[in-house]
């Protein structure tokens, strides 16, 4: 594997498994918390349209430098949040196997690509971008969330034993992921 | 069990207090290392306005804007030589193997971004010591591509807390 190509692997894992990127954890909380493991068809293809759009929104931001207003892009992710956790609330945890998340996810992928694009075009240096450097960050980032959502996971079994359904658990994630982004917003 | 929901409920209004209100802050600078003709080498480095402000305040105890290019190119310098060295060699850094560097006489100042450039004269190997704001942020990461020829970039490398510094081969 070239340098480049490990690098920025490591730069997107560790850009959703970070402490502090409360936007990504807060959004695939929400996203993932009411469904069962088992499904896991909706949730990859969730998880990878995210990634997708993305890295799509950044690469269109690379090639057209569309003027974005920051702001109006951060409450854009904002929204998301709100969107996400809201409708776990609003359906009272419950799993609903028919709705298309990846559609949800690939739109809401391309709002937080588009309100990263400014910081990547900081990580990488001037004249650097190479499919290296994408496939790399790409790969890193979809890692680092199917990492974040393998945690999720094993913290909702361990719930589980302890008695919780998955429909209590993830009503109480929902709401939690909501709160914070309130708080987050205000 | 709404009860349980309802606790912890209050258990996240009572901690988001404690949270951090940055949704999402990024603490990286990247750089570009050129050799320009025969060990003859040129550092462009990019940093977060924001996040060299405060790392250059904590340094002098005063305020830093860096939009005051004038006043602050000093300080500037002052920062980097204390965070910012090269030694000849791959081994442990050695008294007297500590390269020169000088650094452009003005930076480039945006609100979103710095741009500082150096220069020094090397014979690979040599090693890139980059504490600029690892001691302000723990997590911060320098990203460096290093360009030795024409040929496209021949290494890549990031400095972080567990890892000081890289070697140019």
């Amino acid at each position: 594997m070239s340098d480049a190509l490990s690098l920025y692997l490591e730069l997107g894992f560790y850009h959703i498994v970070d402490i502090h990127a409360w936007d990504h954890l807060l959004f695939l909380v929400a996203l993932m918390a009411p469904i069962p493991l088992k499904a896991w068809k909706p949730w990859l293809a969730a998880l990878s349209a995210f990634t997708l759009t993305h890295t799509a929104a950044m690469a269109l931001q690379a090639l057209a430098d569309i003027p974005l207003n920051k702001s109006w892009i951060e409450w854009g992710v904002l929204a998301t949040l709100f969107v996400t956790a809201g409708r776990v609330v609003c359906l009272k945890g419950v799993h609903q196997p028919r709705t298309k998340l990846w559609i949800l996810a690939g739109l809401f992928g391309f709002i937080h690509g588009a309100a990263f694009w400014s910081d990547f075009a900081i990580m990488v240096p001037e004249g650097a971008f190479t499919w290296e450097v994408w496939l790399g960050f790409t790969a890193g980032v979809e890692g680092g969330q199917i990492a974040v959502v393998g945690a999720l996971f094993g913290f909702r079994a361990i719930l589980e034993q302890l008695g919780w359904s998955l429909r209590d658990t993830a009503l109480v994630l929902g709401s939690m992921c909501l709160g914070i982004a309130l708080h987050l917003a205000f | 069990m709404f009860r349980i929901a309802r606790t912890m409920l209050t258990l996240a209004f009572v901690s988001l207090a404690l949270l951090s209100t940055d949704i999402h802050p990024l603490h990286l600078s990247s750089a570009t290392l050129v050799q320009t003709a025969k060990n003859q080498w040129t550092l462009k480095k990019t940093l977060f306005t924001d996040d060299l402000e405060e790392a250059m305040t904590a340094m002098s105890y005063e305020p830093i804007r860096l939009s005051d290019i004038v006043h602050n190119q000093a300080n500037l310098h002052a920062f980097f030589e204390a965070y910012f060295s090269i030694y000849k060699g791959n081994g442990e850094p050695q008294i007297g193997k500590s390269i020169t560097w000088a650094l452009e006489p003005t930076y480039i100042y945006d609100p979103e971004s710095v741009h500082v450039t150096l220069r020094f004269t090397a014979k690979p190997p040599f090693q890139v010591f980059d504490g600029t704001l690892i001691a302000t942020y723990a997590d911060q990461k320098n990203v460096y591509s290093v360009r030795k020829s024409a040929e496209g970039w021949s290494q890549h490398a990031i400095i972080d807390a567990d890892r000081p510094s890289f070697t140019v081969k």
